[in-house]
């Protein structure tokens, strides 16, 4: 393995491929193997090796599409309203933000197909499905969210592809033919500029209500049904907040991840995570809010059938998890991120592991109590994820991973343009080119001084 | 991330151990050579008197009964239970003072531990939470089994047919020994269902083949603590399902199997069935029309932002903006003039692709409909000197494949109604001087007799019959 001293920091994991990489995604790839063999059992014996039965329809499956469609969010709200608001410190991290958006959709989009007994029939949606059907709402406005997100995280991505194009040599060829390829021939001439500002603008304004509406209607999957728990008329404001909240936390954990690994300290400094540590204290705040509207209405009545739901979360069967999601999931966090002592990356760190865990078992408990609390008590039901459910889950977060790794050893994880000048030493013609509105700054890509760098071949 | 599975790990670990349970990859064991009976008597301080955590120990295969009874007699009021079996998702009815006794009965063909627990939160719920029933597993025997399998009936799509596998061991049939029924699909074989031997040795199941062509049909048989395993593989060539003329009102469903159904009406407590296809356009088209135009402007947008990356690809602005202006007007109107040129085309060819994709489904699939309206009076004449109640007219036409407006006057002082049952048409109660309109499609000719839908309205209400004929 060669490295080249002049081998920019940003670029350095491009370049270099350590053995821990390798074993890394050597692990990811078994436990996604072990998801496929699990897939595979379902798709011979059917539905019927999940724990999932005609009472409890919705497990774990639905569980991770939630939870994966909620972190997606981050990349479309986060960056694109910080980019509008024109705040400079978001620079570093809103590529990170919006792979998560790419990543998080492509493996969450595939959970509602996993959770399909016969998911060759997925194209009768589109040929029979009704349109008053709350299903073929998300079908549609996931699909576009997936383009709009795609398109999002590629327009910034350009000018680093095209230095990288120019500037990258030893990769491999397909390497160089995904470059020439998504570089589209730029060349950083004002033409491009223009060009590339106007889309960046459209798409920041486009992505942030299409985030919002896709949420909403993810929340009304649940909300447009007649049943305890979820006939509810916050829901979707409720999953749009804890799709952020959760997010924040995913962007928290990566920066680590990468502060450390990539040794990106010149970029990701404490100032950003204690910025994004705010805006989590605050996103929490809210969910806070909302979870006492949630509950406390229902509670004050304690009407028959929602006081059996709410007996079931508050002290029955459910009351382990339903506390983990509350106190793990919002109050340890919000405590963690309020103690001078614990106001550190590592302490912001661990508060968003609270947070993330904390959300994913929230979305366990919206979905399978309802269900298993049926309103006629002669048909409740418990549900238990089965091996191959588990299986699925792990290959689930495991391909996420992956992905999320690969983009980051092909792609520079924070943007080099966007950042010229940051942990760099400013080159003598670096005079970047200001390009107004929508709060970014497009400096000549061509002019960073990254020098010659030399990577492996992959 | 890591640390994110851990914690999941964690939480499978918090979950009762038949979490993993349910694993049915491998065709469990079982035969039912031996029946276990057990007696549990259940009251509010536990499982038989005071015990909380009674285990029922089991062999794989074994067939279980298993009576509960009341035991809370003594109480002034009742306490009822349902006992419920996780693992196996079976449920006792009520036990209750009035119905002291329920049962379970099941083979036990899968293995591990599996609670069961009173569903209602009776007097003593939380002494009633940790029974279990603990199925051990059985290693299959030496002595050879025969499986033979074949069917019985027609093997055509759609249709039922009997499938019966007869288990010998040597010239004996097996009796009460479990035989797994598995179809070819598209994933391998899937499991399909489970019967148990008779005494000769017969398993029967009725199963209804969804696809066609060359299918496969296996019986299995995985053994007891002395009979060996075995198997049979019966190939069967499955008909396609006949092609069948138009129904009245068919909507494809979301199966995509025709099903025929009531004729589509919109009746007062009715909801159209919009859907994007297969319905007639005049009733689809306002929602179509809503959500092309929101889900459109927003692709329409990314259109524009695939412009703008073209426009990069070609990297310089085209040659008659060039001439026009100097760099100060390229990022003026000019250049956008000629982007929305091409967005203009790109629109209006979406336009056209989408519309005929449209048209065709729209047309192909349902004739063009006209409107026919009807109208029914029910009102009272004299006859013979006697109040009579009629439809008037007593017979109405209308033309098949028509769409069918059918507006029905009360002109009674009487509340009165008009229903066709093998139409699903009903117009409620129509109160003295109000007017319902009934809409539907005309789909089959016949004579459809009508009713009054209120009874009591009248003392002649069962003579208030008219006719609806529907010509061809």
């Amino acid at each position: 393995m060669k490295e080249s001293t002049s081998i920019p920091k940003l670029l350095q994991p491009l370049a270099n491929y350590s053995k821990a990489y390798y074993a890394f995604v050597g692990f990811l790839l078994g436990v996604i193997g072990l998801g496929a063999y699990a897939y595979s059992t379902q798709l011979q014996n059917g539905l019927v090796v999940t724990g999932m039965r005609n009472n409890v329809l919705w497990g774990l499956y639905i569980t991770n599409f939630v939870f994966f469609i909620g972190i997606s969010h981050v990349g479309a709200l986060m960056s694109a309203i910080l980019r509008l608001s024109g705040a400079e410190w978001r620079k570093p991290i809103t590529r990170m933000a919006e792979a998560i958006t790419a990543c998080s959709l492509a493996v969450g989009a595939l959970m509602p197909i996993v959770d399909l007994g016969r998911p060759d029939r997925i194209l009768n949606i589109l040929l029979y499905g009704r349109i008053q059907s709350p299903i073929l709402w998300d079908f549609i406005s996931i699909g576009t969210y997936l383009v709009g997100s795609l398109v999002f995280l590629l327009l910034p991505l350009i000018p680093d592809i095209a230095m990288l194009r120019d500037r990258l040599s030893g990769v491999s060829s397909l390497r160089q033919r995904i470059y020439r390829t998504l570089s589209f021939g730029w060349r950083d001439t004002p033409y491009q500029q223009d060009r590339l500002e106007k889309a960046i603008g459209v798409m920041t304004i486009l992505i942030i209500p299409i985030a919002i509406s896709v949420h909403t209607v993810v929340s009304w999957i649940f909300a447009m049904t007649l049943r305890v728990g979820w006939n509810s008329s916050i829901f979707g404001p409720y999953f749009v907040a804890g799709a952020l909240l959760s997010g924040v936390a995913s962007v928290i954990l990566a920066m680590a991840f990468f502060r450390h690994f990539y040794r990106l300290e010149d970029y990701l400094t404490p100032k950003h995570f204690r910025n994004l540590a705010n805006l989590m204290l605050a996103m929490i705040i809210v969910y806070i809010y909302f979870v006492l509207n949630e509950f406390l209405t229902p509670a004050y009545k304690w009407e028959t059938a929602e006081g059996q739901l709410l007996g079931a979360l508050f002290t029955g069967e459910f009351s382990a998890l339903f506390m983990a999601a509350q106190v793990g999931g919002l109050v340890v966090p919000a405590i963690l991120l309020s103690l001078r002592r614990t106001r550190n990356i590592l302490g912001y760190s661990i508060a968003s592991m609270f947070v993330v865990v904390g959300i994913w078992i929230k979305r366990f408990v919206i979905i399978v109590p309802t269900l298993a609390r049926s309103q006629i008590a002669e048909f409740w039901a418990t549900y238990q994820p089965s091996w191959v459910e588990w299986s699925i889950t792990a290959a689930a977060f495991a391909g996420f991973i992956l992905l999320y790794t690969v983009f980051s050893r092909v792609f520079p994880i924070v943007s080099v343009w966007e950042t010229a000048g940051i942990g760099e030493v400013p080159s003598e013609t670096a005079s970047p080119t200001t390009i107004s509105g929508f709060g970014f700054t497009a400096s000549q890509a061509s002019s960073v001084q990254i020098g010659s760098v030399s990577g492996e071949d992959l | 991330m890591l640390l994110f599975a851990l914690a999941l790990l964690a939480f499978a670990l918090i979950l009762p151990p038949n979490a993993f349970a349910l694993d049915t990859s491998t065709p469990p064991a079982g035969t039912s050579e031996q029946i276990k009976a057990f007696t549990v008597i259940v009251n509010r301080y536990g499982f038989n008197g005071t015990d909380k955590t009674l285990s029922l120990n089991l062999s794989q295969g074994d067939a279980v009964h298993i009576t509960f009874v009341y035991g809370d007699g003594e109480l002034s009021y009742d306490n009822p239970h349902v006992i419920f079996l996780r693992g196996y998702d079976l449920r006792t009815t009520v036990i209750s003072r009035s119905n002291p006794i329920a049962t379970l009965d099941f083979v036990a063909t899968e293995t591990g531990t599996f609670a069961f627990y009173c569903l209602v939160p009776c007097v003593g719920m939380e002494n009633l939470s940790s029974g279990a029933v603990v199925v051990a597993p059985r290693p299959p025997g030496n002595l050879p089994t025969a499986l033979d399998v074949m069917l019985d009936g027609a093997t055509i799509q759609g249709q039922s047919v009997n499938m019966a596998a007869t288990l010998a061991q040597g010239s004996q049939p097996v009796s009460n020994a479990r035989v797994d029924f598995y179809v070819s699909t598209t994933f391998g074989p899937m499991r399909v269902g489970t019967a148990i031997t008779d005494e000769k040795g017969v398993a029967r199941m009725g199963y209804r083949f969804g696809e066609s062509g060359n299918l496969a049909v296996i019986a299995e048989f995985a053994g007891t603590g002395s009979l060996a395993p075995s198997s049979k593989q019966l190939n069967v060539l499955v008909e396609a399902r006949p092609e069948e003329p138009p129904i009245v009102g068919i909507l494809p469903n979301a199966m995509g199997e025709n099903v025929p159904r009531l004729p589509y009406a919109v009746g007062q407590n009715q909801i159209p069935d919009i859907r994007a296809v297969g319905v007639p356009l005049s009733q689809s088209l306002p929602v179509i029309t809503l959500v092309l135009l929101i889900v459109g402007s927003v692709w329409a947008t990314y259109a524009y932002v695939f412009a703008q990356i073209r426009a990069i690809k070609s990297g310089s602005p085209p040659e008659q903006e060039r001439k026009e202006g100097g760099e100060g007007k390229l990022q003026s109107t000019s250049v956008r003039q000629g982007f929305d040129k091409r967005i203009l085309i790109g629109a209006v060819l979406v336009a056209i692709v989408v519309a005929g994709v449209f048209a065709y489904y729209q047309l192909g699939t349902t004739p063009q409909v006209k409107t026919e309206t009807i109208k029914i009076d029910i009102k009272e004449v004299m006859q013979d000197n006697i109040e009579r109640h009629i439809f008037d007219p007593g017979t109405v036409t209308a033309h098949k494949g028509n769409h069918i407006v059918l507006i029905v006057t009360n002109t009674d002082e009487h509340v009165h109604g008009l229903v066709i049952p093998e139409l699903n048409l009903n117009t409620g109660p129509v109160n003295s001087g109000q007017q319902v309109e009934l809409k539907f499609d005309a789909d089959i000719a016949g004579t459809f007799t009508i009713f009054c839908s209120v009874p009591g309205c009248a003392p002649d209400h069962a003579q208030m019959i008219g006719q609806l004929v529907v010509v061809a």
